[in-house]
């Protein structure tokens, strides 16, 4: 899923080594989300949400994804 | 600190990959394996050398015994590796431990049709084969999420 956080680690002049240790993971772990190769679960979603300080939603592009599943909500 | 270090490249350990069939020793967890990994190669070996020695006797049962505890020490000691990695490096490894098992099912009954049709008999330590396939697959999976 496209995201935002190459973006945001720029704006928190944070390396990809030192938000792979804040969030216990490796660094190939941040470049493959960041890459779109790998979608997080949801414990490290919400971890990436709680560090930028930016909602879940304004990280993920859950738009394009949906779209691209042509998923409709339920009535 | 380098906020720009991604340019898209992102380097798994593939050395590591290739001999071992892990992530490598670095980490705690990676020491820990490579112990006990060492310690069942260690009691393996000498099984293996224990039965091509011994003709009978306790020896020859303790000799047996040690191939079996070898194999359950590697069991054990890569479920606890597992369990200490982050979501994307367990995906990897449980991916390459899928293959590596199948390929170990398909080289057994190989092995045992081979003997059933033709009596012609293949030792079953060629399932040995499928750890450095794992550690290709490994290598190959690892490749997609680069």
């Amino acid at each position: 899923m496209k995201n935002r956080i190459r973006e945001l680690r720029a704006r928190h002049r944070i390396s990809q080594a030192d938000l792979a240790e804040k969030l216990n993971v490796s660094r190939q772990t941040i470049n493959a989300i960041e890459n779109d190769k790998y979608d997080p679960n949801l414990p490290l979603a919400f971890q990436l949400s709680h560090l930028f300080g930016e909602s879940v939603d304004e990280i993920f592009d859950k738009e394009e994804f949906l779209t691209s599943i042509n998923q409709k909500p339920l009535k | 600190m380098n906020p720009n270090d991604s340019s898209g490249k992102s380097e798994w350990p593939y050395t590591s990959f290739l001999l071992f069939g892990f992530f490598g020793s670095d980490s705690p967890g990676g020491k820990t394996l490579m112990k006990y990994t060492s310690l069942a190669l260690a009691l393996f070996v000498i099984g293996a050398f224990g039965i091509s020695i011994f003709s009978g006797g306790i020896f020859l049962y303790i000799s047996s015994l040690l191939i079996p505890v070898s194999i359950l020490i590697l069991i054990w000691s890569n479920s606890e590796y597992i369990k200490g990695l982050d979501t994307l490096s367990q995906l990897i490894q449980l991916k390459a431990f899928a293959f590596s098992y199948g390929a170990a099912m398909f080289i057994g009954f190989t092995i045992y049709a081979v003997y059933a049709s033709t009596g012609f008999f293949i030792s079953p330590v060629w399932l040995v084969l499928a750890e450095p396939l794992r550690g290709l697959v490994l290598y190959m999976v690892a490749k997609e999420y680069e």
